[in-house]
C-alpha cells in the first residue's frame, strides 16, 4: 500500500467518513485515493482557513474529531487561524497538510513552510511523518491525542514522497504507547474529601462551570450535582448548553460582558468550584479581587490550568463528569438557603433588557430573540464574534451542550459561516443558524458557494449595524467616540474624526449582503422593518437548503453589561438598555 | 526568586530541544542556560534548563512542560543545600613569558591542562558556578582567548532533604 492508501485506511479506521480539504500540488495523492473510497466524503471549501474552521464545528457539534486536509505552503498556512482557535477552546481536529518531498526538505522548495515550526505553539502536538513505516503510527497517536485528556488539535505534516511511497506488510496499530502522555481522570479522593469539608463549612457556594463540562458531556452530571447540592451555578462563555438557561439555580454568564446576577455572585461566593474552566481574563481578568472573599476548588483535567491565573485552595486534577459523580457521593445537605434566594433576587434585580424598536429601527437583541421562537425544532446556534456573540450568549436559550458554539479563546471573526457548515453536516438533525455580523461574515464569505454546491443548509443571520460593533462600543466608552476605521461605510470623502453616523452618511452598503449570496447561489432576503423580523425568520428556517437573511440593524447599539477591562467584576456599566 | 535547575527527561525524538524552547518563548519565560544529551536509554534524553523565578512561577512551567506529549518526568531542583550543581569550563588563555603564573593557578584551582602551545594554554576545570566565575576572574589579567562553559547540570542530592517536585508520568 502506498502512504496516502495508508493514510485513507486509517482514518477510516479511526471512524472518519467526513474530511474538510483543498487540495493542491502535494496532496493530489491523497484526494486520490479518498476520491476512490465510498463512504468517506470530501467536502471542498473555498479557502483553507473555512475547512479548518468547518472541521472544527463539526468536532464542537459533535464531540468527533474534525480532520481536514490541505496543500504544503500556502494551504498549511491558512488552516493557522482554525488551529489557533481550536487549541484555545481544546476541541479536537486533526489537521493533515502535504509537504514538500523529505529530499527537498529544508531547501526553500516550491510551496515549502516549516509548518511543525510554525503550528508548535498553536496546537497539542505536532508530527512530520519522515517515513512511509511511521504513518500509521503518526495517525493512530494523532487520534489518540485530539480526542483524549484535553482535547486539542493536532498537526499532521505527509511529505509528498512519504504518501507516494508503498509499504508491503501495513497493519494498522491497535495501541499507542505514549509514555509522557497519560491523563488522569479521577481525582484524588483527598482533595475530593478537602472540596466536601469545605462544601460542610460554605455558606455561599457557586459552581463555575466552563468549556471542560460540554467536552467530557458532563451536562447531565452537572445538572444531577447541582440539583443534587443545590449550589448555584454560573456557565462560562464556553460552558453555555451545560444546564438549561431558564434553571432557577441558573445565574447566567459572568465577566466582562456577564450577567450582573452571576458577577455579584462571583464576588460575593465563599466557596468557588471550578469545573473545566480556565479562569480567563475574560472573567477572571482583576485577579485580585476575583471571588476574593472565597475558598477557591479547581477540578481539571489539565494540571497546568490550575493556579495558572488564580491560586487555587483545592486543586482537583481530573475529568470533571468522573469527578462530579465521585463527589456527589460526599456532598453535604445544602444549607445555604438564604444565598440562592439572595442570588435569585439579582436576577430579579438585574434583568437583561434592551430599548424597543424606535423610528422603525430594528434592536439587534430582538432578532436574536425571535429566531429561537421561529426554528420550531431545537436551533444549534454558531455564531461569530463581537457584539452579537455576546447578545447571542446572553438571549439564546439553552438546547442542551454542543448546542452554542462560539469562538471563545481566540475570537475568532469570520468563524460563523464555516463553524455551521461544519455543524450542520455533522448534526443534520438540527436546525443550524449561523449569526454573524457584517464584520465577520465578509472575511469567509467565499464559503458561500460551499453550502449552495453542497446542499448545506446552513441559515445564517446577519445582524448589520454597518460597523465593527464591539471595537466601535470602546471607541464610544474608552476612546471619545473617535470611530478609527470601524464604519463600513468609511470612504475618502468621510469627515476626519468622525463621531458617528449622521444625516450626510451614505445608505449604501457595499457589498451588497444579498446579491453575494445569491451570486454564490444562497437565496438571500434584506429586512429593514422590524415588523417583517418574525415573517422573514419563520420563511427562511422554513425554506429547504441555505438562507442568507440579513438584517438592517440599530448601528450604535451597545452590548452591556459591561465590565471595562481589568476592572472588578462588581464595577459594571449598565448602560442605557439593561 | 531563587535558582533553579530542571532536569527534563523526554522520548528522543526529531524536535524535542525546539518544542521546549518554544513553549519557553510563547509564555515568555527566559532562561540562563539549557543544555541537553541523550539518557541512560538511547530513547530518551535528558534536558537540564537552568532558570529563576518564584517558586509558583517555576511550578507552573514544570507543569507546562510536562503537559508535552514527549516529555516524561520534569524534575524541579533548586539551588541551595539540596542539590548537586556543576559547571563545566573550557577556557584558553594567552600564555606567553607568564605561562608558568597560569599554570601555578590551574594547580591551585585542581584544573586539568588540556592543550599547551607556543602562545596559550587551555585548560578546563569542573565545579560550582562560583568557583568557575573565581577562576575566570583570576585568570583574566593574562588574556582569555575563548572560554566555553557548559551552564548548569545538576542532579538531586538525595541524601540531603527532598527536592521541591517531580512531576512525571509513569516509565515503563
Amino acid at each position: 500500500m502506498t502512504g496516502a492508501q495508508i493514510l485513507v485506511d486509517a482514518l477510516k479506521r479511526e471512524g472518519v467518513d467526513l474530511i474538510f480539504g483543498y487540495p493542491g500540488g502535494s496532496v493530489i495523492s491523497a484526494f486520490d485515493a479518498l476520491d476512490r473510497e465510498a463512504g468517506m466524503r470530501v467536502i471542498l471549501t473555498r479557502h483553507e482557513q473555512g475547512a479548518a474552521h468547518a472541521a472544527d464545528g463539526y468536532a464542537r457539534a459533535t464531540g468527533r474529531v474534525g480532520v481536514c486536509l490541505v496543500t504544503s505552503g500556502p494551504g498549511a498556512t491558512n488552516t493557522i487561524t482554525g488551529i489557533a482557535a481550536a487549541k484555545l477552546d481544546s476541541i479536537p481536529l486533526v489537521v493533515i497538510s502535504g509537504q514538500v518531498s523529505t529530499r527537498a526538505l529544508g531547501s526553500d522548495a516550491f510551496q515549502e513552510t516549516d509548518v511543525s515550526g510554525l503550528t508548535r505553539p498553536i496546537c497539542k502536538h505536532s508530527y512530520l511523518a519522515r517515513r512511509v513505516e511511521d504513518l500509521a503510527q503518526i495517525i493512530k497517536e494523532a487520534f489518540f491525542i485530539a480526542r483524549s485528556g484535553r482535547p486539542g488539535p493536532v498537526a499532521v505534516d505527509l511529505p509528498v514522497d512519504v504518501a507516494a511511497a508503498s509499504m508491503a506488510d501495513y497493519r494498522y496499530p491497535e495501541t499507542v504507547d505514549l509514555p509522557g502522555y497519560r491523563p488522569k481522570l479521577k481525582g484524588n479522593p483527598r482533595q475530593l474529601d478537602r472540596l466536601a469539608d469545605a462544601l460542610r463549612q460554605a455558606r455561599r457556594p457557586l459552581l463555575y462551570a466552563g468549556g471542560g463540562v460540554i467536552n467530557s458531556e458532563a451536562g447531565d452530571a452537572l445538572l444531577a450535582f447541582m440539583e443534587q447540592t443545590r449550589i448555584p451555578l454560573v456557565e462560562t462563555l464556553m460552558g453555555l448548553g451545560g444546564v438549561p438557561s431558564d434553571h432557577p439555580l441558573f445565574l447566567g454568564m459572568p465577566g466582562m460582558h456577564g450577567r450582573v446576577a452571576a458577577n455579584q455572585a462571583l464576588s460575593g461566593c465563599d466557596l468557588l468550584i471550578g469545573l473545566g474552566t480556565r479562569f480567563d481574563d475574560r472573567v477572571a481578568g482583576h485577579t485580585e479581587s476575583f471571588a476574593a472573599k472565597a475558598i477557591k476548588a479547581h477540578v481539571d483535567i489539565d494540571p497546568a490550568e490550575i493556579g495558572k491565573t488564580v491560586s487555587v485552595d483545592i486543586p482537583i486534577v481530573g475529568d470533571v463528569k468522573t469527578v462530579l459523580a465521585d463527589l456527589s457521593a460526599r456532598v453535604p445537605e445544602p444549607r445555604w438557603e438564604d444565598w440562592i434566594q439572595t442570588t435569585a433576587r439579582w436576577k430579579v434585580e438585574h434583568p437583561l433588557s434592551y430599548s424597543p424598536s424606535r423610528n422603525g429601527d430594528i434592536p439587534p437583541q430582538y432578532v436574536i430573540e425571535r429566531i429561537q421562537k421561529n426554528t420550531r425544532r431545537p436551533a444549534l446556534i454558531v455564531t461569530d464574534v463581537g457584539q452579537h456573540q455576546m447578545w447571542s450568549a446572553h438571549y439564546c436559550r439553552s438546547e442542551g451542550p454542543r448546542s452554542f458554539i462560539t469562538s471563545g479563546g481566540l475570537g475568532v471573526m469570520g468563524f460563523g459561516l464555516p463553524a455551521a457548515m461544519g455543524a450542520a453536516l455533522g448534526r443534520p438533525d438540527r436546525m443550524v443558524v449561523n449569526i454573524s455580523g457584517d464584520g465577520g461574515i465578509q472575511m469567509n464569505m467565499q464559503e458561500l458557494t460551499t453550502c449552495a454546491l453542497n446542499r448545506i443548509p446552513v441559515k445564517i443571520v446577519v445582524l448589520n449595524n454597518h460597523f465593527l460593533g464591539m471595537v466601535r462600543q470602546w471607541q464610544d466608552l474608552f476612546w471619545e467616540r473617535r470611530y478609527a476605521n470601524t464604519c463600513l461605510k468609511q470612504t475618502p470623502d468621510c469627515p476626519v474624526g468622525c463621531a458617528g453616523p449622521g444625516p450626510e452618511c451614505s445608505n449604501i452598503y457595499r457589498p451588497d449582503l444579498v446579491s453575494i449570496a445569491e451570486a454564490c447561489g444562497v437565496p438571500g432576503v434584506r429586512v429593514e422593518d422590524p415588523a417583517q423580523v418574525d415573517s422573514v425568520l419563520e420563511q427562511g428556517f422554513r425554506s429547504e437548503g441555505p438562507i442568507l437573511m440579513e438584517f438592517r440593524v440599530r448601528p450604535t447599539e451597545n452590548v452591556f453589561p459591561m465590565v471595562p477591562a481589568g476592572k472588578p467584576l462588581t464595577q459594571s456599566l449598565k448602560g442605557e438598555s439593561s | 526568586m531563587t535558582q533553579h535547575t530542571l532536569i527534563i527527561t523526554a522520548l528522543n525524538r526529531p524536535g524535542i530541544m525546539a518544542r521546549i524552547v518554544s513553549l519557553l518563548s510563547s509564555r515568555d519565560i527566559s532562561f540562563d542556560h539549557i543544555q541537553g544529551t541523550t539518557a541512560e536509554r538511547p530513547d530518551l534524553c535528558r534536558i537540564h534548563l537552568s532558570i529563576r523565578g518564584k517558586r509558583d512561577r517555576i511550578e507552573q512551567i514544570c507543569k507546562q512542560l510536562d503537559k508535552l506529549i514527549d516529555t516524561i518526568k520534569v524534575v524541579d531542583i533548586e539551588h541551595g543545600d539540596n542539590a548537586l550543581v556543576r559547571e563545566y569550563l573550557l577556557v584558553t588563555v594567552t600564555a606567553d613569558k607568564r605561562g608558568p603564573e597560569v599554570l601555578r593557578l590551574v594547580e591551585l584551582f585542581g584544573a586539568n591542562l588540556v592543550e599547551v602551545s607556543a602562545r596559550s594554554i587551555t585548560v578546563d576545570l569542573v565545579g560550582s558556578s562560583s568557583r568557575v566565575d573565581h577562576f575566570l576572574e583570576m585568570l583574566r589579567p593574562f588574556g582569555l582567548r575563548d572560554t566555553a562553559r557548559s551552564g548548569h547540570i545538576a542532579v538531586a542530592n538525595h541524601h540531603k532533604k527532598e527536592f521541591n517536585h517531580v512531576r512525571s508520568n509513569v516509565l515503563r
